[in-house]
């Protein structure tokens, strides 16, 4: 399956991919909106409910819905073998993971956006 | 009766047995990844040739304990990774159709016998894919 996706950071041995056509902005934490863009930002980690990378928050992934995610750090990944995790394997309704990409030796859970937003909700 | 030859393993406190065409793995010390978000009874998954197999294990089925072992099932296409030890083939027959439950939360359908084992269940799949909300 090709991408792109962007890679996100979240945990160890957790990495979240988002479809790049979902989108809008990546900052840094050396960027200069950072700090004001950063107090908008929800954690992923709290979200999926994992511990929290030790580089978080390292980048701002803001989405085209307008969610704002704190991670790690990024990547973009472009391609990669993937495997699709079954609904009735996830608690929540819509799920928001809808399969796995290997990427780099490791996982990234590929995530539907909307879904992942109602997961902070 | 015809005999069948049997995948049997101890998965807690009870022998289970499947068909042989009802498995399909046995793989040892499999990587175990969580899923976050999962269902209660994951305690995540192992990838095996291109599928993500779901491995019981966490809560009702804790007891299970690590998968040193794990006998890879399958019933209409899905696949359920079952923590497990000492698993062996027999050849045996299935003694009666009798729902019964081998160990909590592992429905049974029967006894398996064959000539030189213990009391063996037969792992009724249809029941336990329904109890875990698979098909």
């Amino acid at each position: 399956m090709r991408g792109p996706w962007l890679h996100l950071k979240v945990a160890a041995g957790c990495d979240v991919a988002f479809p790049m056509d979902a989108v809008e902005r990546l900052v840094h934490r050396a960027s200069p909106d950072y700090a004001e863009l950063s107090p908008q930002a929800w954690s992923l980690s709290a979200a999926l409910g994992v511990h929290p990378d030790a580089r978080m928050p390292g980048v701002l992934a803001i989405l085209r819905s307008g969610a704002c995610w704190h991670a790690g750090e990024a990547a973009i990944g472009k391609a990669g073998r993937f495997m699709p995790v079954p609904p009735y394997l996830l608690e929540r309704q819509p799920p928001w993971c809808h399969g796995i990409l290997e990427w780099e030796g490791g996982w990234a859970f590929l995530a539907e956006p909307e879904a992942l937003e109602a997961l902070h909700g | 009766m015809d005999e069948s030859l049997w995948v049997v393993a101890l998965a807690g406190e009870a022998r289970l047995g499947v068909l042989m065409e009802e498995t399909w793995a046995i793989l040892d010390g499999p990587e175990v990844r969580p899923l976050p978000g999962r269902k209660e009874w994951c305690a995540g998954l192992v990838a095996f040739q291109d599928n993500l197999v779901p491995v019981l294990g966490g809560n009702g089925y804790s007891r299970l304990g690590r998968p040193e072992t794990l006998l890879i099932v399958e019933r209409q296409g899905a696949l359920l990774g079952i923590p497990c030890q000492e698993v062996a083939l027999y050849r045996g027959f299935l003694s009666d159709n009798e729902n019964l439950e081998a160990e909590p939360g592992l429905p049974a359908a029967g006894m398996i016998k064959a000539r030189e084992t213990q009391a063996v269940w037969r792992l009724d799949l249809r029941r336990l894919y329904s109890v875990l909300g698979i098909q």
